[in-house]
């Protein structure tokens, strides 16, 4: 009999410990899946905003908008920027914070979610991810949008469609509702098998100890 | 680290749709990870 570990995932696009943890969490699967080749991982991303009070016209930088919006003073934002980048840089992933545009997501959500319905969410969100923080394209612009999205395989004239789709805002809404009931306060969070939480991008071998107890918990019956 | 299950007995009609309180558990060894919240992202733990 197949076993399968459930994995529920909520991040934001404008997350750079979600950008990190998706990676991390990639890594896992793979150390894992080497010594369980008989178990199935299903991950399936879901929806957090972290700055849904951002206009959707804004036009800044991240220094900006953590300056202007949070009240963060400028020298401690440049410097957890400088600090993210080196560490990102350590496990091969961009980040060019001086080229990001602040954006509110919410459009990207619902994208996020018509990838989701067309089994492309993953390639979806890598894609996003890559262009906020390495590319600087502004994701919550449509046009850029629907470009995005077309790389990946799905069709822009879908794409302008899903932002007056209340399905998908439903959707949307419903991830957040659901992060709310969890007591999620802080993205990345990982939920296994709709039971065990872990908050936070956890290293590659933290990941891949997860799952391993979780599938020891599911043999055990628990 | 922790867990989160279902605090509640299997419900029907109606009452299935209505929002489940989760109830927290421990899944032990796991440490606490970085995230980002509503007022901005933690730094890289030292050593990171």
């Amino acid at each position: 009999m197949s076993e399968t570990i459930r994995v529920d995932i909520w991040s934001d696009i404008a997350c750079p410990w979600c950008y990190l943890g998706k990676h991390r969490f990639a890594d896992a699967m793979a150390r894992f899946r080497a010594t369980h080749p008989e178990v199935e991982i299903e991950i399936e991303a879901h929806s957090y905003e972290l700055a849904p009070d951002t206009p959707e016209n804004f036009a800044g930088s991240e220094v900006d908008f953590l300056t202007t919006h949070k009240g963060m003073p400028r020298a401690q934002v440049e410097q957890m920027l400088e600090q993210m980048t080196q560490l990102a840089e350590t496990e091969g992933i961009e980040f060019a914070f001086e080229r990001v545009r602040h954006a509110n997501t919410r459009r990207s959500h619902r994208v996020l979610h018509l990838a989701k319905s067309q089994g492309l969410q993953a390639e979806m969100q890598e894609r996003l991810f890559r262009a906020y923080f390495a590319e600087g394209v502004d994701v919550s612009d449509p046009e850029a949008l629907a470009s995005l999205g077309e790389e990946v395989g799905l069709d822009a004239d879908e794409i302008r469609d899903a932002f007056d789709d209340e399905d998908l805002g439903e959707a949307v809404d419903a991830d957040i509702t659901r992060a709310r009931m969890l007591g999620v306060n802080g993205v990345p969070y990982f939920l296994f098998d709709e039971k065990y939480a872990v908050p936070g991008a956890q290293s590659a071998e933290v990941f891949t100890d997860v799952l391993g107890q979780v599938l020891q918990l599911q043999r055990e019956g628990e | 680290m922790s867990a989160v299950v279902s605090g509640e007995k299997e419900k029907h009609g109606d009452e299935a749709t209505a929002p489940r309180a989760p109830r927290v558990l421990d899944l032990p060894g796991v440490p606490e990870g970085a995230v980002c919240g509503p007022d901005g992202c933690e730094l890289p733990p030292l050593g990171d």
